[in-house]
């Protein structure tokens, strides 16, 4: 059975309109089943200003089974694997159920953020860093989020630069016009169409 | 907008309501255009009551107004075939994704709304699937209320210890409070009555040590 349209379609409609919730969503390509989520970071924490990516596959199951959610910005957490972005949380496994949303994943990962859970890992070096000084984790997280997180980090490059090829403009230009616009694609083409 | 409606609107009134010559037709167009608009809004608003409607009665899994709808006992709505396949999905321990109660299959309230909803969508998803049909409705028998075989006292004093005496007075006062009592189940019915018997044929075997 294919991936329920009607239903993603519904809840990218509930994220665009609701704009207090902090997370956002976009669209990779055309099918709805390749995403990518945006998260702030929680205030009070290491991610305080951060700017975290999370990529998003839908299965055909979907929504009865989760969606697969993986870190794309680096992030230092416990619960986060430091190398490939894999998230371990409950709700993303077994925990899931139908009545949950992308936007609803997306604010436990922000939550998850907020509230490390050392002992059940998912990057074991993070952990033992956490439970044995703190104080060094927190730094750490804080420079991670400097250095990775900052709003200017341009996601999906690839894709967005052949989109933007695609329209009849060369690779560098459209390189150029992404960096300027942050990795906003409309942005970017305003660029394009106004040079 | 203005010029869009207003011709067909000219064009809608018929020959005896056109203003005579000399007066201009402006005032009467735009009067008639201002309570279109008003319509529009109107009609928008339905339809935006109409979406909150079918938002509060839409199934929880795939959004859309529940086809074959069906209710858990903790009163989260689905449409069945949606229902169905999340208990198959969540075989060891199923759960209602609302609210994680316990839910099963058999235990679930199907909802008969006034028009027969025949979704195609809600078929094809069936006949994939092989989804059976959803649960027939429990059918409690209706209560009876019965003047002569009710007590006018309330429940909770009869099923004290002292049964046989509130229903005395409950049966030289049941004219006295206009007749209205408490329904009763069928159980506490017949307690009802069994205890006034045996309140009569006390009442004889006295009568009879008495006279004889």
């Amino acid at each position: 059975m294919p991936l329920d349209l009607g239903r993603v379609q519904k809840e990218i409609r509930d994220i665009e309109r609701d704009k207090a919730s902090g997370v956002t969503i976009e669209i990779q390509g055309n099918s709805l089943q390749k995403l990518i989520g945006r998260l702030n970071g929680p205030r009070d924490t290491p991610f305080d200003g951060g700017v975290f990516y999370v990529d998003i596959q839908l299965d055909d199951q979907y929504p009865f089974v989760p969606p697969k959610m993986r870190f794309i910005t680096k992030v230092w957490h416990p619960n986060i694997s430091s190398a490939n972005g894999a998230i371990c949380l409950d709700i993303l496994k077994d925990q899931w159920s139908p009545a949950l949303t992308l936007k609803t994943a997306l604010l436990s990962l922000q939550a998850l953020l907020s509230s490390p859970q050392p002992d059940d890992p998912q990057d074991a070096v993070v952990a033992r860093q956490y439970l044995s000084s703190l104080a060094e984790y927190q730094s750490t997280a804080k420079q991670w989020t400097q250095t990775y997180a900052h709003a200017q980090q341009v996601v999906g490059l690839e894709a967005k630069v052949q989109a933007i090829a695609e329209m009849g403009f060369g690779r560098e230009q459209a390189l150029e016009a992404l960096r300027r616009a942050n990795g906003d694609e409309q942005q970017a083409m305003e660029f394009l169409l106004g040079a | 907008m203005s010029s869009a409606l207003e011709s067909p609107l000219v064009a809608q009134q018929p020959p005896a309501l056109q203003p005579e010559a000399g007066v201009p037709p402006q005032p009467a167009a735009e009067a008639k255009q201002q309570g279109l608009e008003e319509d529009l809004k109107a009609s928008l608003k339905k339809l935006e009551s109409f979406e909150a409607e079918e938002t509060m009665f839409s199934c929880n899994i795939c959004y859309e107004l529940a086809s074959e709808p069906v209710v858990t006992l903790c009163g989260h709505l689905y449409c069945w075939p949606c229902l169905y396949r999340w208990l198959q999905v969540q075989s060891h321990c199923r759960t209602c994704p609302v609210c994680k109660a316990g839910v099963e299959k058999d235990k679930v309230i199907p909802i008969y709304g006034r028009g027969g909803n025949e979704d195609p969508r809600s078929k094809s998803k069936g006949e994939l699937e092989a989804v059976p049909q959803r649960p027939a409705g429990q059918r409690p028998a209706p209560i009876v209320r019965n003047p002569l075989l009710q007590p006018n006292v309330n429940v909770n004093a009869q099923q004290g210890g002292f049964g046989i005496i509130p229903t005395l007075f409950g049966l030289q006062n049941s004219n006295g409070n206009g007749g209205y009592a408490e329904p009763l189940t069928p159980e506490q019915q017949h307690q009802a009555f069994l205890s006034r018997l045996l309140l009569m044929l006390g009442s004889f075997v006295i009568m009879c040590l008495l006279l004889f």
